[in-house]
Order: C-alpha cells, then structure tokens, then sequence
C-alpha cells in the first residue's frame, strides 16, 4: 500500500520533465531522417528525395576523411584526459590550502577564462606563441631557436590542447570541490591516527572520495570523443596546419560554405550520437564491473 | 503498464504527424484576386504600374531584415529609431505609403542566412527578402515560392535603375532569369578596381625612395623598409608586406592580398578563367602560378613578406599595420580606412596608395567578381510584387538622384556620418564603374568650390566633408583620421585608378556544381596548403606540379568538366 | 572539515610548492583577464595596434561611457536577467524532480529502468536545429523567452549529476523518515535537499552560467534583435570577418570598429559571473555531513 504511494508520487514527480522531453527531445527526433534525405528546405521532410546511406557514404568518400576523424578523435581524447586531470589536480591542490579568501579568490579567477569567447582569445593565443612572444622568449634563455608553434604541424595540437585544458579547468574543477566537501572528516581523522601522512590521505581518502564524481564526469565527456571543440580550431588553425587541425566540425562547416548541407549536418550528428550511446553505455557497464558503481 | 505505454506511444505518434503535416504545408500561393480589382481604381493602377506612385492607402510588407547597430545613433536626435521607425521607413512610408514590419532581423553572413534558411522550412518567407546566393534563389523558384518580377521590372523600375543594370551588360539581371521570367532583382557588385598597393610614405621620404611602378621597386622599397628601419622599431623587428593567411589571392577586391602579384605573372588563382579556346579552366592550376610563386617565396625568404603571415588573425593583421610595425600592404582602393588609426597613434605617419606592381607596358591587370551573389525576391502571392522594384528605384535612384528637401537629405547624412543604414533592405544597385565614376566631376567641384555640377545626393554631401578636409590640410591642422581616409579612398585612389591603365579580366563562372559539396572542401584545402607550404618554404615552387596532378585526380578534372557542362548548358 | 596536518619540514615543503603551483595557474588565467580590462580602458586606436598589455594605453573611460548610454546593452542586459531568473526556476524544480525518482533503485521504483533509458537517448540524440525551430515556432514560442528556456527545460548532464549526489544519501535516513510515515515529496524536501546542498549549488551555477551565457540559442529562435539577450547582443558585435569577403561590407566594418567598446561590453557582461560564483562557493565550504560516499 504504502510502495503504491511511493510509486505514484515517483511517476508523479517525472511526468513533468517527461512532457518537456517528449515535445522538446523526442517530437523533433523525427528529423533525424533527414539524414538519409537529400533535404531542401523549401522541400520540407516530406518532400525532400531519399538518398539512402549516401551522406554517410558522403563522410567516408571525402578525400581526407580518415584524416579528419584521426584529428577529431585524438584532439578530443587528449583534450577529455589532460583536462580532468587538471581540473582533478587544480581541485586537489586548492583544496589544501586552508586560507580562505585565497581559496576563493583562486577560485573564481581560474573560472573565468570558461567564458571568453576564442574570437577574442585567438589574438592572446597568438600573441603568446609568436616570435617576439613569452614563449619563445623563454625558450631563448636555453639557446632554443624561436618556433612558430602556430604554423607547426609538431606543436600546433599540443597548443590546442594545451590552450583549451587552460581554459577550461577553472570551469570544470567547481565539481570536484564540490565533491570534496562531501567526504567525511571522520576518515581524515581515522588516517591521522593510523599516522597516515599528507599523501597517504590524499591517496586513501581523497582519491577514492572523489572517485565516483571523476568516474561520472568522465562518462558525461566520453560522447565528446566525436567533437574536438569548432570555435577553438576555427579561430586558431590556418592552412599550414590543416593536416593536424582539420576535424570534422570543421570541415562540414566548409561544406556548408559551397552548399548549405542540412542532411550532412545530421548525419555527423546521428553518427555522433551512436559513437556517443556505444561509449557511454559501454563506460557504465565497465564502471559497474570495476568499481562496483553505478553510473546510471 | 503496458496500456498506459501503448497510450504514450500513440500520442507520441500523433504529436509526430501534426508536426510532420506542418513540415511540408507550403505558403500561401494562391494568386489574390483582389489586385485584379485594384487594377480598375485608377489611383492603385498608378501606384502599381510606376516607379514612383504613392498607394492610395497604407501598404504593409515584412521583411527579412539584416540587423542594423541602431545603437550607434545613441546620442543624436534619432536615438529612438528602429527597424521599423527610421529614416529609411519614415521616407518610404512618406514617398510610396509603405510600411515594413520585420519578419526577422539578423547580422548580414551566416546568422541572416541561417534565419532564411528557417523561414523557408517553415513556409512563411517574409514578402520581400535578400537571399544570400543563387542556390538559394534556384530552390525558392523550383518550388514555387516566389514572385515572377518580369511586370514588375518592366513598370515599376526606374529608368535610372535600367540603365545600371545595362552597365553590367546584361550579366546581372540574366543571373536571376529562370525560363526567360525575371524572379529576382539582383544585387550588383560594383567593380572594386585593382588591387593597390598602400606604402608608408613618411618612411620613404626618410630613406628617399621613388615612387614605385615595377616589382623590382616594391622590393626595392620593402627591403629599405625591413632592414633600415625608418619606423625606430628596432633591428630586425619591421615587418615586410602584410598578407592575409587563407585567402593570399583570388577575392575581387580582398584585403591584404597578393592579386596584383599573381597577375602580373598572368596569374589569377581561384577563378574560373576562358582558356582561349572557349573553355573554362581553373586558374590555380595553370602553368603561370609557378613563376608567380617563385617570385613570392623568394620575396618570403628575403624576409620582404611577413614571416608570421601563415598564423596572423585579421586584427593582428591591422594592428602590425597601424602601430608602424610594418609600412606596406596590398589591399583595395579603400585601404586608408584599415589604416587611418595609425594617424591617431603617430602624427608623422602617411600612407599613400600606388597602382602597381605594373607590368612592362605600365598597366595592371585585374580579375572582375561575381557580379552578382544575392537577390531580392518577392513571396509568391504578396499582392504587390512591384513593391521591390519601387523600393529599390525610391532607394538606388530617386533618393541619390532627385531628392531635394534640405530637412530629409540633412536625416540621411547624419545617418550615415554615424555609420548606420536602416533601411529594410539592404542590396546595392549602383554602376559599375561606381566608385571612379564621379571622381573628375568631384575633384573639378572640390577645386572650384561649386558642387553644382555634382549628380547625386551622395556626391554634395560627401562634397562638404572632403571640403572640410581639404580645408583643414591647408590650415596646417592635423587631419581628422576618418576624414583623412575618405578623401584618400574616394578621391585620391579613386583618380590614380580612373588615370591607370587597367586591364580587366572576367572569370567565367562563379556557381558550384554537384562534385563541389562533396571535393571542393577538400580541394581548396589543397590549395590553401599549397600556397603557404610553398610560399614559406615549407616546400618548394616545383612541388606545385605535384599539387596541380593531385588536385587533378582528387575531383579537379571532374569537377572541371561539369563547370564546362554547366557553362554550355546556359 | 579541513583534515588535520603535522607540520614537519616536508609538510612545508610541500606547502610551498602548492602555493607555486596554485599561484601559476591563477595568474595565467589573471593576465588575459586583466588584458582585456586594460583594453576597455585605453584609446580605442592604441588598442586595435595590438598596444595594449595590461596597463591602458592613454586611459580613458569614453567605453564606458558610451556603454551607458547604450539603450540595447541594458536592454539586452535585463532579458538576460529575466531569462537567468526563470530559466533557473524551471530547470532546478525539473532537475530536482527528475532527478530524485532516477535515484532510487528499479526494485523501489519500477518504471526507473525505463525513464532511465528514455533520459540518456534523449540526452545523447537530437533531431537537429529545423525539427527543434519548427516545434517551438508551432507552440507559438518564437520572439519569446519561453524559447530560449523550454527547449532545454530538463538538462539531463545535470539531472545525472543530481541524480548520482542523490544516490550517495545513506539509505538509513530515509528509511528513519518513512517509519513516521513521512511521504516521498517529503523526504525529497526535508531529507534528500538539505543533504545535496552541495552539488544543488553546483548544478544551480552550472544553470545561471549557461542561460548567461548562451547566445546561439536567440540566434535561432528569435526574430528581432531588440529582444536578442546580452550575449547574443554581443556575439552580434564582433562579426566573424573571416566569413565576408565582400569588400563593401569589410568597409563598413572597418569604419565602425571599436574594440575599446566591445572589450567593455564584455568586462560588463562578465562581471555578473565573477559576482555569482563567489556567493554560490559558501555551500560548497559548509557542505553538510553525511558519512561515506559509498553505503
């Protein structure tokens, strides 16, 4: 009687963001076909020919299009694992220093990158990496011949990386310092009494109080592997660079400039999105085996 | 459970369908009856068949609006105006009775075309919009979306507006005629003359430099420039010629370019050229871009081009030009205006523009742009079609031309002392020859101090602002930098163009073909690699015949081949 | 809450080095920031030379004071504000809804498995910019804030965010509730709430920050520029100069350039941000005591 209750106010409870998903999620899922149409928008769904698996075909008949996965993949990756590290780290580093404005005033400032645009951020970025600039003025001091980093196939992915995990990190360690203030102070004090030293704790205690939150942010990132960040590459990469630059966002946009190609655009996306599920679900069952937890 | 799930699904289903019916309901396209009846009243016969009629009653019509920054008029009388209340609408509504309502407003390039995308999916177009590009105007016409302008054109265009169209020769208004019926009236674009070379030349008074005419001069001066370093920047540290990094050449009438470079080889990369025998070749693969890249990798290894060209961005671009790092550029006629802060920053600093690098005869050759890349359309079934063509004589014609109310022209040119326009529809259609068109008329007026003689309204107001430049050089006052780079685009560059001799070009074709959405993206990243590898020395000018055979293979001779068919299919 | 240390030399050592370190990172996020002020400070011409580093360049305060004057800036300001508010009421009462049924095992719920999958192939498929338009012009939402805030009504990263906090509350207290016969709607409300106040306080961050800053979305769904948020307002600004190749158009652009004034409207359309963040960091400080992650 009582489970009865407590199922009804369950369904209770979810219809409300249900409704909101049918008609805002699952009513517009219909225009995924348009995947498998050449779609005219004067056409409209109905009236636009079916093509079949021909802009998939599409995808892997561009000339360099194991390149541009190759490139979107391994810039996503890199940017997925050096960034939770860093935020990891930056979470872990702050969270060990008990002067309180400090902490906050560090805080906020490395979050605030997070929101500038890379159309304003390209000119510092470039700035940065000239010839004249701080960079390769340090590297002078070690007799190191100036590199443009920009222009170099070696650097310019590194650079990519390296500018976007700065960005970023401020942004995306707020969940793990939020996550920290959840571990029981009962455990610091249990390791303190074992004689556990500063790292020992950070490892027996911290690490593993945090684990869940890193394992489910992850899984939240990995359906990012197919989208290696448009607006940063787009305002960074120049021709020199393309071979190591180029990903599929950006070339579709590309694309879009010889043709307006809806069709294309949804299937990049609908491929996305099976690569995304595939991971994610796949994530979650390895999460569940090797840990123990659930994601969903 | 189950019921209750059957019961979702099947609203799910029936939410699906109404959505899917809507998706393909088209506009309106019933032709209204009630302009055949309008027709009999003499004063609505009059408004529908000139150009320049006033509607017997109030005529309202959306637009799709490219975005206007009405805020810069903060400050001044018309701080109030909008889209739909300024001094475009009041005059429209004044000369014609015509009121605009905005269907949607967006910034001109991919957020305006996104939104014409969205009006067309959801079948209501706005009854008079621009449509970005051909492909665009192709789509509405096959199905059925718009209006046929032929009458519309035939009556209600200015004789004025003809004979600019007939400037062009027929290339304009023949790109917007499907089976012989006018469903567009085109943008023009006016010819952007050569390309020019913009030089510092307070730094080559001080090393004493001559005027430059052939290649060997403009290294000449560059070489000076770098490694005397007028400017005080320091050794080593004064930047040869600025160069944009994605588009080196092949943009009639582009920024930071080398066009004049490619042509004096007879070079003219990114174009559609006539081989001579009637077809149409690529220019970026003929066996004159090969001399020309030599020449530039060279020019790059000597340091004379901008060793960090490749990674610039385009304010880093203006920056190395108005903080005095580098002192030479090839732009367009109105380079001055990329350049006038640097008047602010230095009191010394001048530039000067020169018509070169010309060839052994003295001329310069350059490739003419599409004429014409957008359209205004009409929606099929707006009961005034002839609406646009008014429009665009009250607008192109009547208000340049013949308006002669001191308080409206007054309105007009504090607009556009404030850099803003307002008007609902935004195209140009002016002559060809536009922008050196007046000049001699103009300098004539400017030396006698009679603007008599001077056509259009644009001309007398830019009269007195050229006058008050002119005046305050004499008075020894340090020029006002904007005042500076219009006389200097408009009056100085545009007489040593008209002077020039100019030899034109005309690319072929400017469309895109079935083979283009699926290799072309690839194929111009070709090139653009081509370019920058060989030019900085990355590879050298030989690697160009590699680059001319891959580009063959990987869809070039294809692609090649349907530009053909597609030219002799017109 | 801070865990207790004994401070021998190593202690101090690595003290210092986390300072270092700490230090480093905040200031190469510090020095674009304070660049950008400095540019919103100098002489429009001194900036756009690339002259400005972090001190202005022949100081001014003619940007800002154009701002003021600028009627759409406040306007825009206020529809970014007004869309912050609701938006945040409509996504924490759904996320918080959603979120608590997700939570609980398939054996106390049972349509759980369900809805679960039903959320994550929401999450991960879309349908695309023109179905989504063409929705939320049928509903009559276009040129209103409701578009700008119903289509993404549930943010399902954060309803599993939520979701996961939810599931860490040891069993014990809510099994302690419903033996006084308390219903779900109050266990959420009395018990599970005040538990997550951290990661509520995230999710709440994460929502003002992406209604703030989103500007593509009234790029799509809104018609007239005058209803346009401060973001959108200002993406407007800086036009992408790379897409217009049109030389009359470059000229238009090159006459009004004034990055002294975009530099300010961004200082001020940020500052809210550097305000919210601050004030939302005291639930993460006093975040609540509640026993191990793991049952």
């Amino acid at each position: 009687m009582k489970n009865k209750k407590d199922q009804t106010a369950f369904h209770l409870m979810l219809a409300p963001g249900m409704i909101f998903l049918i008609i805002f999620s699952f009513i517009p899922m219909f225009g995924i076909v348009m995947a498998f149409q050449n779609y005219v928008p004067a056409k409209g769904i109905s009236g636009s020919s079916w093509v079949g698996l021909d802009n998939f075909k599409f995808m892997l008949q561009i000339p360099d299009s194991k390149q541009i996965f190759a490139n979107t993949i391994i810039i996503a990756l890199w940017k997925i694992v050096v960034g939770t590290i860093v935020s990891i780290v930056f979470a872990l580093l702050l969270n060990e220093i008990r002067v309180r404005f400090a902490k906050r005033f560090m805080q906020t400032v490395v979050y605030l990158p997070n929101f500038l645009s890379w159309a304003i951020l390209a000119t510092v970025v470039m700035n940065i990496f000239s010839y004249e600039g701080p960079v390769n003025a340090f590297l002078g001091w070690f007799g190191i011949d100036p590199v443009l980093f920009m222009a170099s196939n070696t650097w310019f992915r590194p650079m990519l990386i390296l500018t976007d995990v700065w960005k970023g990190f401020g942004y995306g360690s707020i969940i793990y310092l939020a996550s920290l203030t959840a571990i029981d102070p009962g455990l610091y004090e249990a390791a303190s009494m074992d004689g556990a030293n500063r790292f020992k704790k950070l490892w027996y205690v911290t690490l593993p109080g945090l684990m869940p939150t890193i394992l489910l942010v992850t899984t939240l990132n990995l359906p990012n592997v197919l989208n290696a960040g448009f607006d940063q590459i787009f305002n960074l990469y120049n021709p020199l660079v393309y071979q190591t630059a180029d990903i599929i966002d950006t070339y579709v946009y590309r694309v879009g400039l010889v043709e307006r190609q809806y069709s294309l655009g949804t299937a990049v996306g609908l491929l996305r999105s099976v690569v995304g599920i595939i991971l994610i679900l796949s994530a979650n069952k390895l999460a569940q085996k090797l840990t123990d937890y659930r994601i969903f | 459970m189950t019921v209750k799930f059957r019961r979702t699904c099947s609203i799910l289903l029936a939410a699906l369908l109404s959505v899917a019916m809507v998706g393909c309901s088209k506009a309106d396209t019933s032709t209204t009856n009630t302009s055949s009846v309008k027709l009999n009243d003499p004063a609505w016969k009059e408004a529908m068949t000139t150009p320049f009629g006033a509607y017997p009653e109030t005529v309202t019509y959306s637009v799709g609006q490219m975005a206007t920054k009405f805020t810069l008029l903060a400050g001044s009388p018309y701080a109030k105006d909008n889209a739909t209340n300024n001094v475009w609408t009041r005059y429209f509504k004044d000369k014609l009775n015509v009121q605009n309502t905005s269907k949607f407003e967006a910034n001109d390039g991919k957020d305006y075309n996104q939104k014409v995308s969205m009006a067309i999916v959801s079948g209501e177009i706005p009854d008079i919009m621009v449509v970005p590009d051909y492909s665009t105007l192709q789509q509405l016409y096959e199905n059925d979306l718009i209006a046929d302008l032929t009458d519309a054109y035939k009556n209600s265009t200015s004789d004025r507006i003809k004979e600019i169209y007939d400037s062009y020769g027929g290339r304009v208004l023949d790109s917007a005629k499907f089976d012989g019926k006018l469903m567009a009236l085109p943008t023009t674009e006016i010819s952007h003359g050569p390309g020019i070379l913009w030089l510092r030349k307070d730094w080559m008074d001080k090393l004493g430099l001559q005027e430059p005419k052939t290649m060997d001069d403009i290294e000449h001066i560059i070489k000076e420039f770098v490694e005397k370093d007028p400017g005080g920047n320091g050794a080593g540290k004064t930047v040869g010629l600025v160069v944009d990094n994605e588009n080196v050449a092949g943009i009639s009438g582009g920024q930071y370019t080398f066009n004049n470079i490619f042509a004096l080889y007879g070079a003219f990369p990114k174009q559609w050229m006539d081989d001579g025998k009637g077809n149409a070749v690529y220019g970026s693969i003929q066996p004159e871009m090969k001399p020309a890249l030599t020449k530039l990798s060279d020019m790059y290894k000597k340091g004379l081009i901008d060793r960090q060209f490749a990674v610039r961005t385009g304010d880093d671009r203006k920056a190395l030009l108005t903080s005095g790092k580098s002192g030479s550029f090839i732009d367009n006629w109105w380079g001055s205006w990329i350049v006038a802060d640097s008047l602010k920053l230095n009191k010394d600093a001048k530039w000067v523009s020169y018509v070169a690098p010309q060839s052994e005869d003295g001329s310069v050759t350059m490739f003419t742009g599409n004429p014409s890349s957008s359209y205004l359309v009409v929606r099929k079934g707006f009961e005034h079609p002839e609406l646009a063509a008014k429009i665009v004589s009250l607008q192109y014609d009547y208000q340049r031309y013949e308006e002669k109310d001191e308080a409206t022209l007054k309105e007009f040119s504090d607009y556009s002392a404030l850099n803003v326009s307002g008007s609902p529809i935004v195209i140009n259609i002016d002559y060809y020859d536009a922008f050196y068109r007046n000049v001699g008329i103009m300098k004539h007026a400017l030396e006698t101090g009679d603007p008599s003689e001077l056509k259009s309204n644009n001309d007398i107001s830019a009269y007195h602002s050229y006058k008050s430049y002119l005046d305050s050089v004499k008075s020894g006052k340090a020029p006002d930098p904007n005042a500076w780079a219009g006389y200097t685009a408009s009056i100085t560059t545009a007489s040593l163009v008209e002077k020039s001799n100019i030899k034109e070009v005309n690319p072929v074709f400017f469309g895109s073909t079935a083979s283009m959405a699926l290799k072309w993206p690839t194929l111009s990243k070709m090139e653009l690699e081509m370019y920058l590898k060989i030019i900085t020395g990355d590879q050298t000018p030989d690697d160009f015949d590699k680059f001319v055979d891959t580009w063959k293979k990987t869809g070039g001779d294809l692609i090649t081949k349907e530009v053909n068919e597609a030219l002799a299919a017109k | 809450m801070s865990p207790i240390y004994v401070h021998t030399v190593k202690s101090r050592v690595a003290d210092i080095i986390i300072w270092v370190l700490l230090l480093a990172f905040t200031l190469s996020c510090l020095i674009p920031l304070v660049n950008l002020v400095a540019i919103s400070f100098s002489d429009n011409a001194a900036a756009s030379a690339n002259l400005v580093s972090i001190f202005p360049v022949n100081p001014t305060f003619s940007s800002y004071e154009k701002l003021l004057s600028d009627t759409q800036f406040w306007r825009s300001f206020m529809i970014s504000v007004e869309r912050v508010v609701l938006g945040l009421i409509v996504n924490v009462g759904l996320m918080i809804l959603t979120a608590y049924p997700l939570s609980k095992s398939s054996r106390q719920f049972r349509g759980q498995k369900i809805y679960m999958n039903l959320v994550i192939f929401a999450m991960l498929f879309s349908g695309g910019l023109i179905p989504t338009f063409m929705v939320v012009k049928e509903l009559h939402l276009l040129d209103s804030i409701w578009a700008l805030i119903l289509p993404g009504a549930v943010p399902i990263g954060n309803v599993i965010l939520l979701m996961n906090a939810f599931r860490a509350v040891p069993k014990s207290l809510e099994e302690a509730a419903k033996i006084d016969g308390a219903s779900q709607w109050r266990i959420l409300g009395r018990i599970y709430l005040p538990v997550v106040l951290p990661t509520l306080a995230t999710v709440t961050l994460f929502t003002i920050v992406g209604h703030w800053n989103d500007y593509f979305g009234a790029l799509v769904y809104i018609n007239k520029a005058a209803n346009y948020p401060l973001q959108t307002y200002i993406q407007q600004l800086s036009v992408e100069v790379q897409n217009i190749t049109d030389p009359e158009k470059l000229m238009e652009l090159a006459k009004i350039s004034d990055k002294t004034l975009n530099a300010a409207k961004i200082v001020v359309s940020t500052l809210p941000l550097l305000l919210i963040y601050p004030f939302m960091q005291k639930y993460f400080v006093s975040g609540i005591v509640v026993g191990s992650v793991k049952e």
